[in-house]
């Protein structure tokens, strides 16, 4: 059962290894062409890429956060979750750092952001902050994973894990505060600046990681990965009600707080994202994403089901990814000068020798953004990547022999050695 | 005091007639697709179907030619993770090309969405690879990927020339010169027409004013007077 458990498991990573090759594919035909095969124009100027990165540095919150609050609060039950939740940290960071390197227009400069001088741009900060984080992990994954710690006695190796863990927990909660002020700082942006950007990207990056960690717990289950077990899915299902709670709460305040007065532009983005293009998202976020995932956390003999825990943790994650497009895109949609005929696309549509032909002109009054089939695909195979190191990782952790195998074999060799001589 | 260029533009004496864009796009060479200046008139989005209606209640065009504002604390400035974007010594904010990563966090930063983007290799009709500019020829060209603005067209105004759409608006609806000098003529424009700059709330402090049209309040035609009723 065991063994048909691991062929699976490769299977799935070459499947996701192929994905994201056929990304990379698509995106050596993004470099020749530029970033006109995208859907995003000028008055749209980020879209899918940049919604993916804010969603994958909220994933790999999640299992980080919680497995190094487990550290340094010393919640016994739930250490055994760090070496997934740094795996999955890691793998969705190295994800962001790839959608971020993907969206920008000329990645081969990337590094003139260390190089400059500037240090008022909160993408240089989150640059600084996502190299640190990307550094730890690795560092913890170093401790899990590497020859070196497989023969020191467990307390030691969880002395040590819990200093990264002071240093990795702040890093990650900065994480998520810088991601959330490239946007909450924007004053040009109305919808964007406010105060709870912050709390609510660190909100919302916990209720995925927890959905990712459920997720992952339900497909592994014939694998037994360790941390995941019935009890300590129980455990973080309850935290993920908590933190569901807590971000529909901030989630709330937000909206209410934009659209009370009513009459500016945060109300009428708020409108837009309530009764407009944007309610369906948001009503599934809330209803389906949200509410439904509670409904079946709070039935105790639903959560005993790996099969509907795995469902709702797939559902939250969901519900975040809608968040992250109901935050981001109304950001743009709300223009504060909106006067006819509106800002040129930057985008040429190649005319057909008519005169005044509908929707030929480079200006446009009402922002749109769609993204394409390139995008998308590109996306996928960021998305792919991800999956693929989680389950490189995975395999990983079922070969970490556990310390004290390792100590009582090493015992062993020691008794047997004696015997010889 | 340290030098700030600016500009003024008459509301009162705009036609509307886009030259400016249209010098604009070509003296700098702005591939297809991209409009650094642009002329907005009252009315909003629907303003196909719905008048544009002046102070008074009367149908009434009133223009607005939108480009950078070249603001004193520039958003984007601060947005900038490498410092492609700056404000240089005329308080001029400069787009350096060759610095510039296309991460667009200025685009999201600007308030005016002034700001465009070489989605794909710039193309021009009729191209200018042989570098037979029809435009400015000290205009850096650009590649895809940056991003790039009105630059109150620094290589003139660097040697003492004034902006391509200053020169050549056929109306005199703009004033250019140092806002911190007050006996410039912008100085006196913006004292004398109490011009003010776009979105000044949002604390961006642009360097862009507009004088409003001045009042002409008509009277309402009597019935079968003629043409408000002269």
């Amino acid at each position: 059962m065991e063994g048909n458990a691991i062929t699976t498991r490769r299977i799935w990573m070459f499947v996701f290894l192929g994905l994201a090759l056929v990304g990379a594919g698509f995106y050596v035909n993004q470099l020749i062409n530029g970033l006109q095969v995208t859907g995003m124009n000028n008055l749209v100027s980020w879209g899918l890429y940049i919604i993916t990165f804010a969603f994958l540095v909220g994933l790999s919150a999640g299992g980080l956060i919680i497995s190094s609050s487990a550290y340094i609060f010393k919640v016994e039950e739930l250490k055994k979750v760090a070496p997934i939740g740094i795996v999955v940290a890691v793998a969705c960071i190295i994800g962001a750092a790839f959608m971020i390197l993907v969206d920008i227009g000329r990645p081969e400069r990337v590094l003139n952001i260390l190089f400059s001088s500037t240090f008022t741009s909160p993408i240089k900060w989150d640059f600084f902050v996502i190299g640190t984080y990307l550094i730890i992990g690795l560092y913890e994954c170093w401790i899990f994973f590497g020859n070196k710690w497989k023969l020191e006695s467990e307390e030691r190796r969880e002395a040590i894990f819990a200093k990264a863990a002071i240093i990795s927990l702040p890093i990650a909660l900065l994480v998520h505060s810088i991601t959330a002020w490239i946007f909450g700082l924007q004053a040009g942006r109305p919808f964007w600046n406010n105060g709870l950007m912050a709390p609510i990207f660190i909100s919302s990056a916990v209720v995925s990681g927890l959905g990712l960690l459920l997720l992952i717990s339900f497909l592994g289950r014939k694998l037994n990965i360790p941390g995941l077990d019935k009890e300590n899915v129980e455990t973080l299902a309850k935290i993920l009600i908590g933190f569901i709670f807590l971000d529909l709460f901030l989630f709330f305040c937000e909206l209410f707080t934009l659209a009370y007065t009513g009459g500016t532009a945060p109300a009428e983005a708020v409108a837009l994202i309530m009764t407009g293009k944007f309610a369906p998202l948001l009503w599934f976020e809330i209803i389906v994403g949200m509410i439904l995932p509670l409904v079946i956390l709070f039935n105790k003999s639903a959560r005993k089901s790996s099969a509907l825990v795995g469902l709702s943790g797939l559902l939250v994650m969901l519900a975040v990814f809608l968040k992250r497009i109901n935050i981001i895109l109304p950001g743009f949609l709300i223009q504060n000068i909106h006067n006819a005929p509106g800002t040129s696309t930057g985008r040429f549509v190649q005319s057909t020798g008519l005169f005044f032909e509908a929707g030929e002109t480079p200006f446009k009054t009402v922002a749109s953004y769609m993204p394409t089939a390139h995008e998308l695909i590109i996306t996928v195979g960021g998305l792919s990547l991800v999956a693929f190191i989680i389950l490189f990782g995975v395999g990983l952790i079922m070969k970490m022999d556990s310390p004290a195998k390792a100590a009582k074999k090493e015992a062993n060799n020691k008794v047997l050695s004696s015997e010889v001589a | 005091m340290t030098k700030q260029l600016a500009m003024l533009i008459d509301k009162d004496r705009c036609i509307g007639c886009w030259t400016c864009a249209v010098v604009c796009k070509m003296e700098n060479n702005v591939a297809l697709g991209n409009w650094w200046l642009r002329i907005l008139s009252n009315g909003d989005a629907n303003y196909v179907d719905s008048a544009a209606v002046g102070i008074d209640g009367l149908p009434e065009l009133v223009y607005q030619p939108t480009a950078c504002m070249h603001c004193a604390n520039a958003s984007c400035v601060k947005a900038c993770p490498t410092g492609a974007t700056y404000k240089n010594a005329d308080g001029i904010t400069v787009q350096d090309y060759k610095k510039c990563i296309g991460c667009r966090t200025c685009m999201a930063a600007c308030p005016y969405n002034v700001r465009t983007f070489n989605w794909a290799e710039p193309m021009q009709v009729p191209s200018y690879d042989n570098g037979d500019h029809v435009g400015d020829a000290r205009v850096p060209s650009r590649p895809k990927g940056v991003v790039e603005k009105c630059t109150f067209c620094q290589e003139k105004t660097a040697v003492g020339e004034l902006p391509a759409c200053v020169t050549q608006c056929p109306v005199e609806a703009r004033v250019f010169g140092d806002i911190n000098d007050p006996n410039s003529d912008v100085s006196r424009a913006v004292r004398d027409r109490a011009a003010k700059p776009l979105l000044e709330e949002l604390g961006t402090k642009p360097n862009v004013y507009y004088a409003p049209q001045r009042r002409k309040l008509n009277t309402i035609a009597p019935e079968g007077r003629g043409y408000n009723g002269r």
